[in-house]
């Protein structure tokens, strides 16, 4: 929500510096996903606070992990309701790693700072007019988006609701079966597209609309997220044909790793019962995520891509303990500075992850449940792993305390992690 | 609480669009003769207090 960051230049005095950065950041999102649990709350449904707030959550940070059991009986308001959230999160989210995590420093976003020379003052112009094209470019996606899924046989209502979660990368669907309902091949090959778009970095469309016609191809994110796609893609292919697999289809394992790759959610078969390989396949992809800087959530691309560099570097200095390597990332070079941000937020996403999934199991899920559900709140996925919050389940039937651990897994993955626990440091509230 | 005026300003506009796009729904629900005070309420609610947070005096 951050694309209205730019409103508190009405006011010449009101000028963010960090710590308020960190605390709208944190503060916006909490916020709507309170305001936006209270239709749930009013509704016919007669949701209590847990689950209106689990919903909303699952919303605004394009979780799309649903409380709905019976999704094809809930009211068309609310159903609309739930993909407006997602759509909201996902330009929120766009908007926010573009202007104001860069200038947070936060896990080695300082990356993509507009220009070297940005400072916290200087953002708010800037991102007036970074935005309001942001803006324009979500907007006219999802009209593209909602347009093929029409054309393609979805209703008018069913075209725009899930026109809005698909570019959002959220996943809330109309229907338990999620995508899988529609059983059409053109509505899938639509979606993975629009997936796709939605999990590039928005900043290449700029680009591209500035007369950089080569930034998709050039660009390092979009070629190493391509190439895992099509890596997992051949990976299962191998595996479900050469097990000579029941489930073996192509269509299943294109859409449904697009779709955990970049923590959209949709499905479109049970891809938990392809064997225990896949699934592991699967948990991988729902850690690694999309591009920085796109609606995607998990550890992002280009910080897997810095810590492989990392890692190769760390391999030729004790081949050759007196050579001098550096680290270049898309013709920049990367400081140990940066890659310190790195590896402390991968390292903190994991320990986050295995607490989540140790409080998960407390209160009394499954094994696979407690471990897939954490996978999925803090990479904001949706489905979990399981015949309880597997592709075809939902979590209506967790514990209220395991839904409130969801939740906070949820706002921390979306949030980056740090520009949330930064707040619980008794020196950030110092002067 | 000077330091948070910004925040709390921004908040209020974020909470009053938020309020705003409620609206939708309702459009919705009248298409499919679902009307209730849901979408409403829960309007008036997240305006007022975005309206709070805007104007605030700290």
């Amino acid at each position: 929500m951050e694309h209205f960051f730019f409103l508190t230049n009405i006011d010449h005095d009101r000028k963010v510096n960090l710590q308020q950065a960190f605390l709208l950041t944190s503060l916006s999102w909490l916020s709507i996903a309170v305001f936006g649990s209270l239709p749930f709350v009013f509704s016919s449904m007669e949701m209590s606070i847990t689950d209106a707030f689990f919903e909303s959550m699952s919303g605004i940070t394009t979780t799309g992990s649903t409380i709905i059991s019976s999704l094809e009986n809930a009211p068309k308001g609310i159903l609309l309701w739930r993909a407006i959230l997602q759509w909201l999160g996902g330009i929120g989210i766009i908007v926010m790693a573009i202007t104001l995590m860069p200038i947070m420093n936060v896990g080695g976003m300082q990356l993509f700072r507009i220009s070297s020379n940005d400072s916290s003052e200087k953002i708010l112009p800037k991102s007036k007019e970074i935005a309001l094209r942001l803006i324009y470019i979500y907007s006219a996606l999802t009209a593209v988006c909602a347009i093929s899924y029409w054309i393609f046989g979805m209703g008018k209502f069913d075209s725009l609701t899930h026109s809005m979660t698909t570019i959002a990368t959220g996943g809330f669907s109309n229907y338990n079966q999620s995508i899988g309902y529609f059983n059409s091949v053109y509505i899938e090959i639509s979606s993975m597209v629009f997936i796709i778009l939605g999990s590039i970095p928005f900043i290449a469309y700029i680009k591209f609309l500035n007369g950089n016609k080569k930034i998709f191809s050039n660009d390092t994110q979009i070629k190493s997220f391509l190439k895992i796609i099509i890596l997992s893609i051949l990976v299962l292919c191998f595996y479900l044909f050469f097990t000579r697999n029941e489930n073996f289809s192509l269509r299943s394992i294109f859409f449904n790793t697009i779709s955990i790759l970049t923590g959209t959610g949709y499905v479109n078969a049970e891809f938990d019962s392809w064997g225990s390989f896949p699934i592991t396949i699967f948990l991988a992809l729902m850690f690694i995520g999309g591009c920085a800087g796109s609606t995607t959530c998990g550890i992002k691309i280009f910080r897997i891509q810095i810590l492989y560099l990392f890692i190769l570097n760390q391999l030729k200095k004790i081949i050759y303990p007196k050579g001098v390597f550096l680290i270049k990332y898309d013709q920049n070079s990367v400081d140990d500075r940066f890659i310190a941000s790195i590896i402390s937020f991968i390292f903190f996403y994991f320990v986050i992850f295995f607490v989540l999934a140790a409080l998960l199991s407390l209160t009394g899920l499954d094994f696979i449940t407690a471990l897939s559900g954490a996978a999925t709140s803090i990479s904001n996925v949706g489905p979990g792993l399981g015949p309880i919050i597997g592709p075809n389940g939902d979590f209506s039937s967790l514990p209220d305390i395991s839904k409130w651990i969801l939740t906070v897994g949820m706002i921390l993955g979306r949030l980056e992690l740090f520009a949330i626990l930064v707040l619980f440091l008794p020196s950030f509230w110092r002067n | 609480m000077s330091n948070y005026k910004t925040v709390f300003f921004t908040l209020g506009i974020l909470q009053i669009i938020l309020g705003v796009s409620m609206f939708v729904p309702i459009i919705v629900q009248f298409i499919y003769s679902e009307i209730d005070s849901s979408f409403f309420g829960a309007s008036i609610v997240t305006i007022v207090f975005g309206a709070l947070f805007f104007f605030n005096k700290y």
